[in-house]
């Protein structure tokens, strides 16, 4: 299992390199941010992880912060 | 290709020509609605029309009013910033916007299909029109392409798609529509669907935001057009299979690289689904080639073919490298003149693609880009247009866009730019010009403010190490 807190910021980061991923309180879905190409890598980079996250059984909120994916990671990884 | 059109209405009045996620429309409506609204253009001059809009019906219903009175239509996206519309409207010279957006603040008048508002100042004579569309693409000036195509170049690719295997043996199938009408893969499911009287099943909106719909969509769809991204996007789902969708039997594929590693991925979901490859630019009329892949390709092909020589649409030549079209399905030229690869020989329209290819055992594979153009998201940008809309910004004194690959060098994953100054202006504020400027697609993920940009022994930008910054 990955360390979640620092890595999914650095995941995100290292598949798109898009500032607005240290703005306070950054929509994730809303700012672009996870566009078609970051949902792709974010997806197939955890399932390289072992966490193999179904798009359509998670509720879609948790997308929008780097804490929800976290969550999603959690429960995806018990 | 109207002809085949007015075919399949007589001879399908009640099925369903055009549907999205909330209207549908028949043969028999959209023709009498078509025609309809043809009459109100035929007494609107003869400038191009541009229809402002992205789904609808109400599209698909100008875009065949157009057809029937012989008007060129130019499809935009509504992604596109009322700026470059405006850019748009006076390189076309359009009288004339249908749209079902109020854009009531863009000074040329527009036209609400439920409202009919007429152009006032309309006083061009009618004249005989060849061109059928023109669709825009990014431009390295700052200044939207405009891509006029032909009822010949349109001709002749309906005629090449309609005979494609195993497209000429359908009957009464529903067809997807995943890209939008300004972009020119959607060309080639329109016009097959509807010169064949088949059903266009349109998905509105991103497949990661509503997988709801476009998984309902696929439950009914036999045949699918849609770029390799979007594939990938659904197949994150395990349960996008052949078992859940049995009726999904066929992919035609273009519009971007198609990677073996994604048709693996294919072929482990749906073992049976057919897979085409399609290639071509938007200056040859959507696509030129195609060839069906097989699964012995994943073990023979280094990268996959995107044609046959025995099934180009239009003569293919490789010079230095670089792919060649010739004849029918080329276009005439740019807008205004503008250049590009476009030349004659002959009398023959030729047009440079710009795409590294070569043919080898009767197949053509295209391998990459031979300049700055890059397709991003499905689109095809010119880094140089990002460029010389950030230099319009007040307070920008020069700037330098790159696009950074992904390992695999394949795709992009995001574009950079960095700018240098002349007054104090911080990076929120050029965000927000830029975005009044360009569409959203083409907007930079990072943008950095420089104090110099490195320049190289030839005195040109060092792009190299920009990206090391």
């Amino acid at each position: 299992m990955i360390d979640t807190k620092i890595d999914v910021l650095k995941l995100l980061y290292e598949i798109c390199e898009d500032d607005l991923l240290y703005e306070k309180d950054i929509d994730l879905i809303e700012s672009g941010i996870l566009d078609s190409y970051a949902f792709i890598e974010l997806f197939s980079r955890l399932e390289d992880y072992g966490i193999n996250i179904q798009p359509t059984r998670i509720d879609r909120n948790k997308l929008r912060t780097i804490k929800g994916i976290e969550q999603l990671i959690e429960e995806n990884t018990k | 290709m109207l002809k085949k059109i007015k075919e399949a209405v007589e001879k399908n009045p009640n099925s369903v020509a055009y549907k999205n996620s909330d209207e549908s429309i028949t043969y028999g409506q959209l023709w009498k609605r078509a025609f309809y609204y043809a009459q109100f253009l035929k007494k609107q001059g003869s400038s191009p029309v541009i229809i402002y809009g992205h789904k609808n019906v109400s599209v698909i219903i100008s875009i065949l009013a157009c057809l029937i009175a012989d008007r060129t239509y130019v499809p935009i996206g509504e992604c596109t910033p009322i700026y470059r519309l405006k850019k748009i409207a006076e390189i076309t010279k359009s009288t004339l916007i249908l749209s079902d957006n109020d854009i009531s603040n863009i000074e040329v008048d527009y036209c609400n299909l439920d409202g009919l508002i007429r152009y006032k100042n309309n006083k061009i004579k009618n004249q005989e029109n060849d061109i059928v569309y023109i669709i825009f693409t990014s431009g390295s000036t700052g200044i939207p392409k405009g891509v006029p195509i032909s009822k010949k170049n349109l001709n002749n690719f309906i005629n090449w798609i309609n005979n494609l295997k195993p497209l000429c043996d359908f009957k009464n199938i529903k067809v997807l529509n995943q890209a939008s009408f300004s972009f020119d893969l959607s060309v080639a499911d329109l016009y097959y669907s509807l010169c064949n009287g088949h059903t266009l099943v349109a998905f509105d909106g991103d497949v990661q935001d509503n997988y709801d719909d476009i998984f309902k969509a696929f439950l009914e769809v036999d045949f699918a057009v849609m770029t390799p991204t979007f594939m990938k996007i659904c197949l994150l789902n395990d349960d996008f299979n052949e078992r859940k969708f049995p009726k999904f039997k066929c992919v035609y594929f273009c519009g971007e690289q198609l990677e073996k590693k994604l048709v693996q991925k294919i072929f482990t979901s749906f073992p049976n689904l057919q897979i085409i490859n399609a290639y071509g630019p938007t200056e040859a009329t959507s696509a030129v080639s195609a060839i069906n892949i097989t699964k012995d390709m994943l073990e023979k092909e280094e990268i996959l073919p995107v044609g046959e020589i025995n099934n180009f649409a239009t003569l293919i030549e490789i010079v230095n490298d670089e792919i060649i079209l010739k004849g029918d399905s080329v276009f005439n030229g740019y807008l205004l003149n503008y250049d590009g690869g476009h030349y004659w020989e002959n009398d023959i329209n030729c047009y440079k693609t710009g795409d590294v290819g070569y043919i080898k055992d009767g197949k053509l594979y295209c391998k990459g880009r031979k300049d700055n153009q890059i397709k991003y998201k499905g689109y095809r940008i010119e880094l140089a247009d990002i460029e010389s809309n950030i230099n319009l910004i007040d307070g920008i004194a020069s700037s330098v866009v790159l696009a950074k690959y992904d390992d695999k060098k394949v795709n992009v994953k995001t574009i950079q730019a960095f700018v240098m100054v002349d007054k104090k202006i911080d990076i929120g504020y050029i965000k927000k010009e830029l975005e009044k400027l360009i569409p959203k697609y083409m907007m930079p993920k990072m943008i950095k403010i420089v104090d110099k940009l490195p320049i190289n022994h030839n005195g040109k930008i060092d792009r190299k190490a920009l990206n090391r910054l």
